[in-house]
């Protein structure tokens, strides 16, 4: 140990330095292996306890259940989990069976106590169980947290409103949707999805009329999950006024009712590329014999995805044969219009 | 300035250089602890079943082949089980000098197609298109030989979807590894790329392509290895990530979108390090154009792949990954503390410069300098020894924090006995293995220097864990 008074100063910052690591090292190892012994006992604990109400769970099922055993306030959240997966594997009565288990051993008490812990998982986990419990007491609660800053959190308070009162939730959920950007446009989707177009079908058309313009691409990809006649009246009202590309081939996409095929031959020829894209899309979705010339002539766009679905959309018109395909590639003079054609042609199926 | 007076300078500055270098290395463990609690917390829920939500971008899967004809029919065959709502995969043949073409022309029933071939990014020629006649999402291109970077070209080219990811032929992924490394795009429009942690898979057992048992190897070059990764990716990977300065994504598996990497022209083909280039680069066109963009890190174990068991094959691979790194960083120097260049720029572009790039140049040299001044008799036995004493007690403090990163998070190496493997692993790495390694880097820093034509990167594979 000379180096710790060694009279040289590097000697001794560097001695002093490396003990420093070293405990550190040390400290970390024991806080591993603490971890570790930690965690074998929570997993023993936890699969004790799986064991015991895996079982309760499935007899559940058939209303076959005589007794539960109380749970105590360190197994909440591993019975909420367990809860939580079987539910989300259900359908139908089963589901309703499992509810009432939840109710009979007080899990939607647990599940409202946890919604005040500081921890996230938690928290999360006390949401989806009221959601599926469709608890009223915890409506006001959820509501608080609908406005919470992470978009985790006020995700899962929307889906949990939304499954216990979907059609009173619309009116507190539908106006966040332009507000909070931070919510991933595939999570709301699956929430509306669940919800139902029948629930969402106005209040989002609503919602739409009178958003920014700069939100519209984003907020009518949604109307994939509306009623169809509510989608496309939607759709004719905006391609009625708008000139911004981005909204246009947001629209073309949405666009599902045959009778607006004028509305998106329309745009067949407009400057902006993507625009072209979907009408030849939507084309191809509904459109009719009488499209065919509109698309060869599509064929030689300098763009290589109008050619691309203009060709696809060719294919996939009503009555329109392989042979009959071949007979336009053989009309071509362009190059890029034979190879495109040749391609499509390949990929339909035998 | 006498003798002496340099040789304490000299000391100082090496000195100062390890403490600097393993005090950066703790702040990013920091990042990455903060980071990966979050994470965690939020799995919680993620882990239970849920149903796709139908926005789900697709995925074209590119993967670049180059003499692959024993393990590319039972690659592709597990990429096709993968779970993802829409995906294709284009294999690129890349002139190979073996069967590999004539192997998945038979075991997938390939005819050929007449792709509409749309050249976006330059490439070696194309010679022919397939497609399999079993499986309509699965392309074959045969190209003539460029190298991976020039086949990932040729794949973008020909892919048909606005994400692709990068995969080696030889990786093995998990049911869910699109889904995971996907889930960054769904939750932010902003993000351009995303790369997973990849572990290693020597000692593991795998069935049908997927991983069925996670174990140690008993080769203890793998084992050291693992504690490498733990670092590299946990540490050196998460903690840059929630700062948008993570400047690595493993060519093993990456996701990109097509069109930020067709706008920054898509991977450079004279360089052997083209992941980490194009990464680095795509960070200067956003940063520089001042458009908004994200490089996102998922933490979560959704690639394996074959670490090399003998002291040739693992040298080859190092004096690459250094070349790589060093032509990454050189290609792309505009970044460096550019006044828009951000925290990639200003602080992980230093730093990997300062003890990624330079670092195996200083260790060595600090290893040699001290020896011989003990040598000459200038510096005393005590000295030497408090130096080996502080480079190798920080370099284990760093090692093991990976591990504990590894406890907090995902914990796969789940039995007593990985524990204690891992524990010893984590202490023998540092003596020994890692200054061989430096040794190796400072190789591929000379070559770098020297320069050289770039070519595919063959690993001798011992496959231990396949075929069961």
């Amino acid at each position: 140990m000379d180096f710790a008074v060694s009279s040289d100063p590097i000697l001794r910052f560097a001695f002093w330095s490396g003990v420093g690591a070293g405990a550190l090292t040390l400290l970390l190892i024991v806080q591993v292996v603490l971890m570790r012994v930690m965690l074998i006992y929570r997993e023993k604990r936890k699969s004790r306890f799986l064991e015991v109400w895996r079982p309760l769970m499935v007899q559940s099922l058939s209303g076959n259940v005589q007794h539960c055993p109380p749970v105590l306030k360190a197994d909440a959240a591993v019975l909420l989990n367990l809860w939580n997966h079987f539910q989300q594997s259900l359908r139908g009565e089963a589901k309703e069976r499992l509810n009432q288990l939840a109710r009979d051993v007080s899990l939607d008490m647990l599940a409202l106590n946890l919604l005040r812990s500081r921890r996230m998982a938690e928290q999360l986990l006390a949401m989806m169980t009221l959601g599926h419990l469709r608890n009223k007491s915890a409506w006001r609660a959820l509501s608080d947290l609908l406005e919470d800053g992470s978009p985790i959190v006020s995700l899962a308070a929307a889906r949990a409103l939304m499954q216990i009162d979907a059609s009173a939730a619309v009116d507190v959920f539908m106006p966040l949707l332009v507000v909070r950007e931070d919510w991933p446009s595939a999570r709301i989707a699956s929430i509306l999805k669940e919800a139902g177009a029948s629930v969402i079908s106005e209040p989002l058309a609503d919602l739409i009329r009178h958003a920014p313009a700069e939100q519209l691409p984003r907020l009518i990809h949604f109307l994939d999950l509306a009623y169809s006649e509510v989608s496309s009246r939607l759709v004719r009202e905006i391609l009625e006024t708008t000139d911004d590309p981005q909204v246009i081939a947001a629209c073309l996409r949405a666009m599902s009712d045959s009778r607006d095929l004028d509305l998106a031959r329309k745009q067949l020829q407009h400057l902006e590329w993507p625009v072209r894209v979907h009408a030849a899309a939507a084309l191809g979705r509904m459109g009719s014999d009488v499209d065919r010339q509109r698309l060869v002539r599509l064929l030689e766009d300098p763009q290589w995805w109008v050619r691309y679905r203009a060709a696809q959309a060719l294919s996939q018109l009503p009555f329109v044969t392989t042979d009959q395909l071949r007979q336009i590639l053989a009309e071509q003079t362009d190059r890029y219009a034979r190879d495109m054609l040749k391609q499509v042609i390949a990929e339909r199926p035998a | 300035m006498n003798f002496r007076a340099t040789i304490e300078i000299g000391q100082w500055l090496f000195l100062l250089y390890f403490i600097g270098l393993n005090t950066g290395y703790l702040m990013l463990n920091m990042l990455s602890l903060i980071s990966l609690s979050r994470l965690m917390r939020a799995n919680a829920v993620d882990a239970l079943p849920q149903a796709y939500s139908g926005f789900e971008p697709p995925i074209s899967l590119l993967v670049p082949a180059y003499n692959e004809q024993a393990s590319i029919a039972t690659s592709i065959r597990s990429m096709l089980q993968l779970s993802y709502p829409q995906f294709e995969i284009i294999v690129i043949n890349d002139g190979s000098r073996d069967d590999t073409l004539e192997v998945l022309q038979r075991e997938f029933a390939l005819v050929p197609f007449p792709e509409a071939y749309r050249a976006r990014l330059a490439t070696r020629t194309v010679r022919s298109l397939y497609r399999s006649t079993v499986y309509p999402h699965l392309r074959v291109i045969d190209k003539e030989n460029g190298g991976k970077a020039d086949s990932l070209n040729a794949g973008i080219n020909a892919s048909r979807y606005p994400l692709f990811c990068a995969v080696d032929a030889d990786s093995i992924l998990q049911r869910d590894s699109l889904q995971r490394v996907a889930l960054p795009f769904l939750e932010d429009a902003k993000v351009i790329a995303s790369g997973g942690t990849v572990r290693i898979v020597n000692g593991c057992t795998v069935s049908d392509g997927f991983l069925e048992k996670v174990d140690l190897p008993r080769n203890p070059l793998a084992l050291m290895q693992i504690v490498e990764y733990l670092r590299a990716f946990l540490f050196g990977r998460m903690g840059w990530s929630p700062l948008n300065a993570m400047l690595i994504i493993s060519g093993a598996f990456g996701l990109f979108k097509k069109e930020a990497v067709v706008e920054a022209g898509g991977y450079r083909t004279d360089t052997v390090g083209e992941d980490m280039e194009l990464v680095v680069r795509l960070h200067k066109h956003y940063r520089l154009a001042r458009k908004p963009y994200r490089i996102v890190f998922v933490p979560d174990p959704i690639c394996w792949t074959e670490a090399p068991e003998d002291l040739r094959t693992l040298k080859n691979q190092r004096i690459r990954w250094q070349r790589g790194l060093a032509e990454s960083l050189s290609m792309n120097l505009k970044l460096l503390f550019h006044p828009r260049s951000g925290a990639a720029g200003w602080l992980a572009f230093p730093f990997m410069m300062v003890f990624e790039w330079l670092g195996p140049l200083v260790e060595v040299v600090g290893y040699l300098f001290m020896l011989l001044l003990f040598l000459f008799g200038m510096i005393s036995s005590q000295a030497l020894w408090v130096f080996l004493f502080v480079a190798v007690g920080f370099g284990m403090l760093l090692s093991v924090s990976g591990l504990l990163l590894e406890e907090i998070s995902f914990h796969i190496y789940s039995r007593p006995r990985h524990l204690v493997l891992l524990l010893l692993a984590v202490v023998l790495e540092n003596l020994g293995y890692r200054q061989i390694n430096s040794l190796w880097r400072l190789i591929g820093l000379v070559r770098w220097l020297i320069g050289g034509h770039a070519h595919w990167g063959e690993m001798k594979r011992k496959g231990t864990w396949q075929g069961m």
